[in-house]
C-alpha cells in the first residue's frame, strides 16, 4: 500500500516487486551458494556454542567453585554489543570467519545459561533419594540429571538457532565474505535493488520458520512424558 | 527390656548421637537399639529431628559425635514423605531405576512385575506418574521400597499428606509386605494410633535438643490388635500425655 501510495520500489517495494526479486533470486546458481555459505556458517557457529555451552555450563552447574568464577564471565559476553564483537572479529579474522566466530560469542553463554538453570531445575530431594538408594553416579546422571535438562537444553537449541540466523547474517553484512545472504544484502543495497533486500530478509525469516518447525518436532518426541 | 548396647542380635545400635545443625543443637546423644525384624516406631514433638535421625541412619548426614553399629555401607529403602518419582520415567522404570545396579536385566523385570502384583499397580506400569492418584505413587513408591535389596526400611511418616481409607489401605499393604518378607523398620510418625496398631516397640523422643524420653514395648501381637482394647488405650493414654508434654516444652 506504502508503495501504491509513493510509486517508488526504493523506498518500499510492495509484495509483487519483492516476489519478482524472489524468483529471479531462486533461479540463479550464486543464489544457492550463497544460502549454502550462510547455512554452513550458521550451522558452524551454532554447533561449536552448543557443544562449548553444553560442557562448560555441566561443568559450572554440577561445581560450585566453577560456577562461581564462570557466571561473571557469562554475564559479561551477554552484555557485550554484537557489533563489537563484529568489529573485532573483522580486525582479527578473514571475512569467511566472522560470522562464525561471533555467532559462537552471542550463542555460547545462551546454552551455558540454560544449561546451568537446567541443573539447578534438578529437585535435590530426588538426587538425595538416588544417592540413598545408592544409585551409581553415572546412572544418577543418565537418569536424573540429563532427563531434567532436556527441555532446557530445548530452549536453548530454540532461541539459539533463531539466533543464529540474525547474527551470522548481520555479521556477514559487515565483513562482506565472497559469499553469503549477508553479503548479498549489502550488495543490493548498494546498488539500491531494496527488493532484493526484501527477497532476501524474507530468506532468512523463512530459514528461521523451517528449522523453528524441526526443532519442534524433535523436542515433541524428546519430552513425552510431560 | 535389653539396655547393653551391643549389636549382636541387633539391626543397629545407636550410641550418644548429636547432630547440630549450626549452633542449634538437635540430637543430643540418642541411643537406642532396634532388633532385626521388628517394626519400631519413633514418635516425638514437632522439629525435634525425626528426619534427622533418619537421613543419619541412612547415610545421608553424618554424626557429631556418637556411635552407629551395624550399618556400615548396608543397603537402605527409604519412604520418604513425598513419592519422590522421577516424573519421565514410568512406574516400571521408577522401581527398576534403584534395582539395575544390583540385578541383571532379567531379574529386574521379574522383580517390577512382582512387585506391581502386590501393590496393585499392575494396570499402572507403562504408566508416567503424573498420571497416577497421590495414594497410587505412593504405593508406586512403597513398592520400590521393598523391591530394593535391603535388610532395612526406612520411613518418614509416608501417609502423613493421605486420607484415612487411603491411609488405612497403605498400611494394609505394608504389613502385607512386611509379613511376606519381615525386614527391620524404623517408622517415623505423628499419630500414636498409627504407631500402636504397627510397632513392635515405639521409642518416644522429647524436644529438642532430644534425647530419648521413653521406650515403650507394645504388649499384644499385631495380628489381635484392637484400638479399643483396654492396654492399648491405657498405652495410648499415657504416650500422648508424654508427647504433650514434649509439645508444651517445644513452645517454651
Amino acid at each position: 500500500m506504502a508503495a501504491a501510495l509513493t510509486g517508488k520500489e526504493i523506498i518500499l517495494p510492495g509484495p509483487a516487486a519483492t516476489f519478482r526479486a524472489l524468483k529471479n533470486l531462486l533461479t540463479s546458481a550464486a543464489f544457492w551458494r550463497s544460502l549454502g555459505a550462510t547455512l554452513l556458517r550458521g550451522f558452524a557457529g551454532f554447533g561449536l556454542s552448543y557443544l562449548a555451552g553444553l560442557v562448560l555450563g555441566l561443568f559450572s552447574g554440577l561445581s560450585r567453585p566453577f560456577g562461581i568464577i564462570f557466571r561473571p564471565l557469562l554475564v559479561t559476553m551477554r552484555s557485550t554489543p554484537s557489533v563489537s564483537l563484529i568489529l573485532l572479529a573483522l580486525i582479527w579474522f578473514r571475512a569467511d570467519l566472522v560470522a562464525v566466530f561471533v555467532t559462537f560469542l552471542v550463542v555460547f553463554p545462551l546454552v551455558a545459561q540454560n544449561v546451568m538453570d537446567g541443573i539447578r531445575s534438578i529437585d535435590p530431594q530426588l538426587v538425595e533419594m538416588a544417592r540413598i538408594y545408592q544409585v551409581k553416579p553415572w546412572r544418577i546422571f543418565r537418569g536424573l540429571y540429563l532427563p531434567a535438562i532436556i527441555p532446557y537444553l530445548a530452549t536453548a537449541a530454540a532461541s539459539g538457532l533463531g539466533l543464529t540466523w540474525k547474527v551470522t547474517v548481520t555479521a556477514e553484512v559487515m565483513a562482506a565474505p565472497a559469499l553469503g545472504i549477508g553479503a548479498r544484502m549489502d550488495t543490493a543495497r548498494v546498488f539500491l535493488q531494496t527488493p532484493e533486500v526484501f527477497a532476501w530478509t524474507l530468506v532468512v525469516v523463512l530459514l528461521g520458520l523451517l528449522f523453528d518447525r524441526v526443532l519442534e518436532n524433535l523436542v515433541e518426541k524428546g519430552i513425552a512424558w510431560r | 527390656m535389653k539396655d547393653e548396647l551391643t549389636l549382636a542380635q541387633n539391626e543397629f545400635v545407636l550410641k550418644g548421637i548429636t547432630k547440630s545443625y549450626g549452633s542449634l543443637r538437635v540430637l543430643d546423644g540418642i541411643s537406642l537399639t532396634v532388633e532385626k525384624n521388628r517394626i519400631v516406631a519413633v514418635l516425638g514433638p514437632s522439629g525435634c529431628g525425626k528426619t534427622t535421625l533418619l537421613l543419619l541412619l541412612a547415610g545421608s548426614l553424618s554424626p557429631d559425635s556418637g556411635e552407629i553399629l551395624g550399618l556400615d555401607g548396608k543397603a537402605v529403602s527409604f519412604l520418604f514423605q513425598e513419592p519422590r518419582l522421577l516424573d519421565w520415567l514410568t512406574v516400571a522404570d521408577n522401581i527398576a531405576f534403584v534395582l539395575k545396579d544390583h540385578f541383571p536385566p532379567a531379574e529386574v523385570e521379574a522383580k517390577v512385575t512382582a512387585v506391581l502384583r502386590r501393590v496393585e499397580l499392575t494396570a499402572y506400569r507403562d504408566s508416567y506418574p503424573r498420571r497416577l492418584s497421590g495414594g497410587q505413587r505412593q504405593r508406586a513408591a512403597m513398592a520400590r521400597a521393598w523391591a530394593y535389596p535391603s535388610r532395612l526400611l526406612l520411613m518418614d511418616e509416608p501417609y502423613k499428606s493421605l486420607d484415612l481409607g487411603l491411609k488405612l489401605e497403605l498400611i494394609r499393604q505394608f504389613l502385607q509386605f512386611w509379613t511376606a518378607e519381615p525386614r527391620t523398620v524404623l517408622y517415623v510418625t505423628h499419630d500414636i494410633k498409627e504407631a500402636l496398631l504397627l510397632a513392635d516397640e515405639i521409642y518416644l523422643l522429647s524436644a529438642k535438643p532430644t534425647v530419648v524420653r521413653s521406650r515403650y514395648a507394645v504388649p499384644i501381637p499385631r495380628s489381635r490388635r484392637r484400638l479399643d482394647d483396654y492396654s492399648l488405650l491405657a498405652l495410648e493414654r499415657e504416650i500422648t500425655g508424654e508427647l504433650l508434654q514434649e509439645e508444651e516444652r517445644n513452645l517454651t
